[in-house]
């Protein structure tokens, strides 16, 4: 991981619109099942907002966990899976293939092998019509640690910052996220103005 | 006869009319209440149960169990100091200390701001309150709730169709 400046940015949290995000919910209707995986932790505004919904949210609590893998650690690909299967609660025998992944902004402060390979972990769980959501950095400089992030109506979200402390931002440009995110290719992507690149991935050679 | 108790309940209604009131609204509260409610056995702090738990009436935990929990139509509430290592079947169910296990909620699950939750849940409302610690996946089913909502209110239909099979 890279090192921590002490160049401070705000703890507080903001509000903020999610154009894509919401776009992928609002696909979710009420007579179909959707299943949809959030790595982040559970919310009290988010469980509510899915209330309305006939759906399977898996909580995984893991981004932690996740950032602590390292390609030292998990050094064969047998070990990566069964740290992948601990941190998410996915095992072989799901029943239901993933809608809806959201990964907030975790892939910022994953070694790019480890997500690579957590995307392919993923593959296996998904079928061709699955998205994953994600916010990409665009600045030097990030939060030291990956935010919160809460859904609090069918517009905005609440990003919470779990850190006073910055940290260098990989950066990740289209053809690098192409290379790590493998086999999810860019599907639609928006720049925010708080210098947040919003994306949703899709199965490669699948048009939505 | 005289009748002791009707004479009591006029003096008093005339002494505080509005206490007849709040009588008749606990009343019916009363009736509204389902047997679930009426009924509820606890488990101590200091108690540890291995094994199964099944029941008709509503449980509050407050200290160890280890097994499933079988109460339909009742509810389960798990305090602040239970620790329970279950898979739990009931109409409702409240979380307040820690859970290792699947719940079923007929109707809702409430996991409160001290809980902390490691399992499944499939309930037609879930509601986490914030600070509560929750792994695991949230199964929901809001239609579940509309059906339930749309019997409830064909049951005034039903009076109305009795008579008319007895005169025929």
């Amino acid at each position: 991981m890279a090192f921590i400046s002490l160049k401070p940015v705000e703890k507080d949290s903001c509000e903020s619109k999610s154009p894509l995000l919401f776009d992928v919910l609002s696909r979710i209707n009420k007579n179909d099942f959707y299943e949809i995986l959030d790595v982040g932790p559970a919310t009290s505004t988010s469980i509510e907002y899915f209330n309305n919904y006939h759906c399977k949210i898996h909580i995984c609590d893991c981004v932690t966990s996740l950032c602590e893998m390292t390609t030292e650690t998990q050094d064969t690909a047998s070990k990566l899976n069964c740290a992948f299967a601990k941190a998410l609660g996915l095992y072989k025998h799901q029943k239901n293939k993933i809608g809806i992944i959201l990964l907030w902004d975790l892939p910022n402060y994953l070694q790019p092998e480890i997500l690579s390979a957590l995307i392919q972990f993923l593959e296996q769980h998904t079928s061709k019509e699955t998205i994953i959501h994600a916010y990409i950095h665009t600045a030097r400089l990030m939060p030291a640690s990956p935010a919160m992030y809460k859904i609090i109506n069918t517009a905005h979200i609440l990003k919470q910052n779990n850190s006073d402390n910055t940290t260098d931002c990989p950066g990740y440009y289209q053809d690098t996220l192409h290379k790590h995110m493998y086999p999810f290719r860019v599907m639609r992507s928006v720049l925010q103005a708080n210098g947040i690149q919003e994306y949703l991935f899709h199965r490669k050679g699948f048009n939505t | 006869m005289i009748d002791m108790k009707q004479i009591k309940e006029n003096v008093t209604n005339k002494i505080n009319p509005q206490k007849k009131e709040e009588s008749i609204k606990i009343e019916r509260m009363d009736t509204k209440m389902t047997n679930s409610t009426k009924m509820v056995a606890a488990i101590g702090e200091t108690i540890h149960i291995k094994g199964d738990v099944s029941g008709s009436e509503s449980l509050v935990i407050h200290g160890h169990v280890e097994g499933n929990i079988d109460l339909k139509g009742h509810n389960v509430t798990i305090g602040k100091n239970g620790n329970v290592e279950a898979n739990i079947i009931a109409n409702n169910i409240i979380v307040e200390g820690k859970l290792d296990g699947d719940m079923n909620g007929n109707e809702k699950v409430i996991i409160k701001e001290s809980g902390n939750v490691h399992g499944n849940i499939i309930s037609p409302r879930v509601t986490l309150e914030d600070g509560a610690l929750f792994k695991g996946s949230i199964e929901m089913e809001p239609r579940k709730i509309e059906s339930v909502t749309q019997t409830s209110e064909n049951k005034p239909e039903i009076p109305k169709e009795k008579p008319k099979r007895i005169s025929a």
